[in-house]
């Protein structure tokens, strides 16, 4: 996987490289502002950007917004020591498929680092929650979810799971299927609601109580 | 072909709270020849005995692992001649506790802050099989 990094703590941003080096991935630039990751993004065009949010002149999460509207297959995970709320929320509506604090130990990057190689989403633990209890919040009482008729039964018990924050490998462990047979859906989903990526998926899921979804009758 | 610079071999003790400021600076310190580099835990009730046992030159921490600055103060009494620098991830400079604070961003400022002078080198990448 080739990845670029953003951040203006160069010293953080070396030590970074070199984990991920060690971990056998390929640093293939790096970037001490927004603007320059814009440019560096469009030259080099990584599978996977970690983007820090506090950088001057142009900041994290404009810079995210501008990558995504150029490259939106690159994959921008914020790597930030930023827990507010906003600033989270912000990541994903400009379109960051991820968000870790950098307070995260070594292994439990490198747990969330294998996890994003295989296009799984990376968020470091807590905030995840917190995205779900701030769109279920944002959705009015426990409505019944809008019916997407377009979607198959098997692809609403996967969106059920997605909504409730379960990775690939948890949710074919739950309807026992394959991970393949779920990614297989998880692109049908995709292409079906016209979302870009897994976070919207649980945005458009929470907004539409699928996290609170009664059982179906036998 | 370059000339070796010869340069003394000076111990660190990086205490490490296992984030990955610390994993990355861990990696990037083993790369010079001129470190030679010890690991303690930042967790260890004897944190400043163990320290103390390997009598380094320099203790590299990380600033989230203190747990308070009383810590720099033991640190800065039981080693006098060390120099302590303290890193954060949320700050871009380098606090070095040996009569002087220095402004520097980069692993060539983190050597210099570790060594208090010019002159540092990297060690030779081992070859390939």
């Amino acid at each position: 996987m080739r990845v670029m990094l953003v951040d203006d703590h160069a010293l953080f941003r070396a030590g970074l490289a070199s984990l991920l080096r060690a971990w056998g991935l390929q640093v293939v630039g790096e970037a001490g502002d927004g603007w320059e990751a814009v440019k560096k993004a469009a030259e080099l065009s990584p599978d996977l950007v970690f983007m820090d949010i506090n950088m001057p002149s142009l900041n994290g999460l404009e810079a995210t917004r501008a990558i995504k509207a150029q490259s939106p297959a690159i994959r921008v995970i914020m790597l930030t020591v930023s827990d507010d709320e906003q600033d989270l929320f912000e990541a994903i509506k400009s379109g960051a498929e991820g968000y870790l604090l950098k307070n995260l130990r070594e292994e439990e990057f490198a747990e969330l680092v294998k996890r994003m190689e295989k296009d799984e989403p990376a968020m470091s633990p807590g905030l995840a929650r917190r995205l779900l209890q701030e769109f279920a919040h944002l959705s009015v009482g426990r409505e019944q979810p809008e019916t997407a008729t377009e979607l198959t039964e098997r692809e609403y018990d996967v969106l059920e799971q997605v909504a409730q924050g379960a990775a690939n490998k948890e949710i074919a462990a739950a309807l026992v299927i394959s991970e393949n047979t779920v990614n297989y859906h998880m692109k049908n989903i995709l292409s079906k609601l016209h979302l870009k990526n897994r976070a919207q998926v649980v945005a458009w899921a929470l907004e539409r109580g699928f996290a609170h979804r009664p059982p179906r009758d036998p | 072909m370059q000339s070796a610079v010869h340069m003394p071999t000076k111990r660190v003790v990086l205490v490490t709270n296992r984030s990955i400021l610390v994993a990355g600076i861990q990696r990037l310190l083993e790369d010079v020849d001129t470190l030679e580099l010890a690991l303690v835990p930042h967790d260890v009730p004897d944190l400043q005995d163990r320290i103390q046992a390997l009598d380094p030159r320099a203790i590299v921490l990380d600033a989230q692992g203190l747990l308070d600055e009383a810590v720099i103060t033991q640190m800065l009494e039981r080693h006098p001649l060390a120099r302590v620098v303290v890193l954060g991830v949320n700050r871009n400079d380098i606090e070095v506790y040996h009569m002087q604070r220095v402004l520097q961003t980069d692993l060539a400022g983190l050597l210099e802050a570790i060594h208090g002078g010019k002159g540092v080198g990297k060690r030779s990448k081992r070859p390939k099989a």
